[in-house]
């Protein structure tokens, strides 16, 4: 572990209002209630069709790394299959940060743990983990909870269904 | 007179809301908004640049992201992306996903 858990939860503690404010602002039900465990829940929803989507993000050594974001099921107990995660259509802004690489629904962002190929992601090309804060040119660019949910929700708002049935 | 030749003495009109326009921005940092008032021709770029710097961000592609969930176009002006007075904006990252 890089860093105390407390460290974390000072960190994480500073950003909440602002995300939570975010999430009260778009609709978006928020849970904290495993911040003790550095695990926060979102729940999106689409209009049309009216599908559900669990998004959870795991905080561990959080600022120094950044959290693993994945998509669940609605029990929380399994973050398998494609069909969890929403399917990008059009994105607003170049590519959709949700992608399918190699059967495994990504977030494929910087500021998710899970898009570095040291985690399974695709990316080696992006140094390692603990320089994800660094900017890249036309690379969205997220260093909050809150800023990163933003990014996450703004391609979330061009998604239609599900990547896999 | 020649018809040819501007009236540039001439007010803002009010009722159009004048050449500026005042909108609420939201950073999800933050809890509270921020208002800003720009001229209507600035570019959503040049806007959202000033607003992330005045919420403390200091590297990425900023821009907004409107009420209906449209990401505004960096490029073009307030009005030409249907800002109007006492929108509220939120602001997000331009940069795409790989």
């Amino acid at each position: 572990m890089l860093v105390p858990p407390v460290v974390t939860a000072a960190a994480l503690a500073e950003e909440l209002p602002g995300a939570q404010a975010w999430a009260k602002r778009h609709n978006v039900i928020m849970d904290v209630g495993l911040l003790r465990e550095r695990i926060i829940r979102v729940v999106l929803a689409q209009e049309d069709p009216a599908e559900v989507f669990y998004l959870q993000g795991t905080f561990e050594s959080y600022r120094a790394l950044p959290p693993t974001w994945q998509w669940y099921d609605q029990t929380w107990s399994t973050n398998e299959g494609l069909h969890l995660s929403p399917n990008p259509t059009t994105a607003p802004c170049g590519s959709s940060v949700f992608m399918n690489y190699n059967g495994r629904a990504v977030i494929c962002a910087p500021f998710n743990r899970l898009a570095y190929s040291a985690s399974g992601g695709p990316h080696g090309d992006w140094g390692g983990t603990a320089q994800w804060m660094t900017p890249r040119p036309n690379c969205v660019h997220a260093v909050t909870t809150g800023d990163m949910l933003q990014s996450i929700f703004r391609d979330f708002c061009s998604t239609r269904g599900r990547m896999a049935s | 007179m020649s018809d040819l030749i501007p009236d540039t003495s001439a007010k803002p009109d009010r009722a159009a809301g004048g050449d500026d326009l005042t909108v609420e921005v939201y950073s999800p940092r933050v809890p509270e908004p921020r208002k800003f008032t720009w001229p209507k021709s600035l570019t959503v770029g040049e806007a959202a640049d000033q607003a992330a710097k005045a919420f403390d961000y200091e590297a990425g592609s900023p821009t907004f992201q409107n009420k209906d969930g449209k990401v505004l176009d960096r490029k073009k002006s307030l009005v030409e992306v249907g800002i109007r007075d006492f929108d509220q904006l939120e602001l997000t990252d331009r940069g795409g996903g790989v």
